[in-house]
């Protein structure tokens, strides 16, 4: 302060001209004076500088593994680099084997049995080719679907029979909403649409006979061509499941049912719909639901015939780890349109339970059919035959992909061509 | 929500299920199970993920009751559901195939082992299941 006076007094005597020498002195000892500070401000910092490098030299040596952890990270990097090119080249790899975005995978199911009867004909014994089935789905974009069935099946004459079994497209809006277009599995009940193919997934030997395809003796409209809006519904503590459909009316042509793939001639349409609940935290694993469908079914030998088939069903289906446990139950009320009698009325179900066992799953299955006989509808199927059959089989796990099956069943026509007989039957199926 | 770089530097074993399987995804739950026992064994560790082939239905709660059911509740075992898309990709990268027929998902048998690096270390499937060569 001193010093900042003394400069300030000289500078502004210097300003005014006068006494300029007594001014010039008396800077010259304000510069030893502030030379003096400098010094002594210098030697402050250096000894600064001193205490921090000794302090650094001290954190340094604290942290030795500095250099190890530079180069750790270095290496990180560098693996880091190495596991991305080895995914890239696991994709590749997977591409090029058919399972990318280049190719189709190819799947399906195919089976072979033997018995002293074949699973669909009790006129036949021996070993049997059971069915090849090509199941296509090709992945095409982010909400459309495709998938394709190709089944090869040998008749009753041992001649191979290829079959497009499912030809849809669709589009999927959402989890709660897809629609598709073309051939599918008739959402009706539960075990159509479930198990309708690939003996390997279902538990049993074989479907429930009503419930055989059209053209094995199934008295039910397994499969329609047409349009079907599906989806489900997640609420709090499970989830609603939904199918509407509608399609081409079938035809009987030659004692089965005929989807009408092609289209038809006289307009007519099924349509119906299918509503299921599948619990959540309570009864987990439990799905109940009802199904119901009409469709106006023509003759193909009588012009004009045509019989407008009501179906109403209701079906369970419960599978833990621990059990399968299966039902169904379908009544029929169906009017012969040409003579307008009154309705007739069919029934048919089938209770099946089987249980996981370590080594084995065991079932047993009860199933029934009660069929009008007077009714054009079953009257006009080659297998249109009220029945039950009793089963008990047992179905070996050999691997995740394959399976071996027993089943023995007792089964009697009760009506028409009464008969009783009983099966023992072995079945090999597979999946890919 | 898992990020799967905070698993970096663990060993990790992957598989795919989904919890309304009762076939194949048991044998996978009983595999793993006795991998985890022999990791104790030995006094080491791993996580394992289970990574859903259903995302459409196995949302947190299904796997919470999953883990439960099956007495799968170590904090080590993380049961994770992505994207339809993700979960294709994923599969496709670690080779595990799988497609859908109805309510139906077919899958195989199969146990990724990645080791600290996230390197494809070994695999199990239904073709070679001997789990300790995934140790």
């Amino acid at each position: 302060m001193r010093r900042q006076w003394r400069i300030a007094a000289a500078w502004t005597l210097c300003a005014i001209g006068t006494q300029c020498m007594a001014a010039t002195a008396v800077a010259a000892e304000s510069q030893d004076d502030r030379v003096t500070a400098l010094e002594e401000k210098l030697n402050r910092s250096l000894k600064l500088i001193e205490q921090l490098a000794a302090r650094v030299r001290e954190l340094e040596a604290q942290r030795a593994p500095t250099p190890a952890v530079a180069e750790s990270s270095q290496q990180s990097q560098q693996r880091l680099e190495s596991v991305e090119q080895q995914l890239t080249q696991l994709v590749d790899a997977s591409a090029a084997r058919g399972g990318g975005g280049t190719g189709v995978p190819l799947h399906g199911f195919a089976d072979v049995g033997i018995g002293n009867h074949t699973a669909d004909e009790p006129g036949l014994k021996g070993a049997n080719v059971g069915a090849l089935d090509i199941f296509l789905n090709p992945q095409l974009g982010e909400h459309t679907r495709s998938l394709f069935e190709l089944t090869f099946e040998v008749d009753e004459e041992g001649q191979v029979a290829p079959d497009l079994e499912r030809a849809q497209l669709g589009y999927q809006f959402s989890d709660a909403a897809t629609v598709w277009i073309g051939r599918f599995h008739t959402p009706f009940g539960y075990y159509n649409t479930a198990f309708h193919h690939g003996q390997e997934i279902a538990t049993s030997l074989r479907r429930p006979r009503f419930l055989l395809f059209e053209d094995q003796g199934g008295v039910m409209p397994n499969h329609t061509v047409g349009a079907w809006l599906t989806g489900a519904e997640r609420l709090a503590d499970g989830k609603v499941t939904y199918d509407l459909f509608l399609g081409n009316g079938q035809a009987i042509s030659g004692g089965s049912i005929d989807p009408r793939s092609g289209g038809v001639s006289h307009g007519s349409t099924i349509y119906g719909g299918n509503f299921g609940y599948v619990f959540g935290e309570t009864l987990n694993g439990l799905k109940l639901g009802v199904s119901a469908f009409r469709s106006r079914i023509s003759d193909d030998e009588q012009m004009g015939r045509i019989t407008q088939v009501d179906n109403a069903g209701v079906y369970f289906a419960y599978d833990t780890d621990r059990f399968e446990y299966l039902g169904e139950y379908y009544r029929f009320n169906d009017r012969n349109l040409a003579d307008g009698s009154p309705a007739h009325r069919s029934n048919a179900g089938f209770l099946q339970l089987g249980w996981r066992l370590p080594l084995a799953t065991p079932y047993v299955r009860y199933e029934r059919a009660a069929l009008d006989q007077s009714d054009n509808y079953f009257a006009l199927q080659t297998s249109g035959v009220s029945y039950y059959r009793a089963a008990l089989g047992l179905r070996f796990d050999l691997d995740v992909k394959s399976a071996l099956k027993f089943e023995i069943a007792r089964t009697k026509n009760t009506d028409r061509l009464i008969d009783q007989w009983t099966d023992a039957m072995l079945d090999y199926a597979i999946r890919f | 929500m898992l990020e799967l770089q905070e698993l970096r530097g663990q060993r990790i074993f992957v598989t795919m299920a989904y919890s309304s399987c009762h076939r194949v995804c048991p044998m996978t739950m009983e595999r793993l199970t006795e991998l985890q026992q022999a990791l104790d064994a030995r006094g080491l560790s791993a996580e394992f993920l289970v990574v859903s082939y259903d995302p459409g239905n196995d949302d947190p709660r299904a796997w919470r009751r999953y883990r439960t059911d099956h007495q799968l509740l170590r904090d080590n075992w993380h049961f994770l559901s992505g994207t339809p898309a993700d979960t294709e990709r994923l599969a496709r990268v670690l080779g595990f195939d799988f497609w859908r027929d109805g309510e139906h998902v077919m899958h195989d048998f199969r146990i990724v082992a990645l080791d600290v690096d996230g390197a494809q270390h070994a695999v199990i499937d239904s073709a070679h299941d001997n789990w300790q060569d995934l140790l």
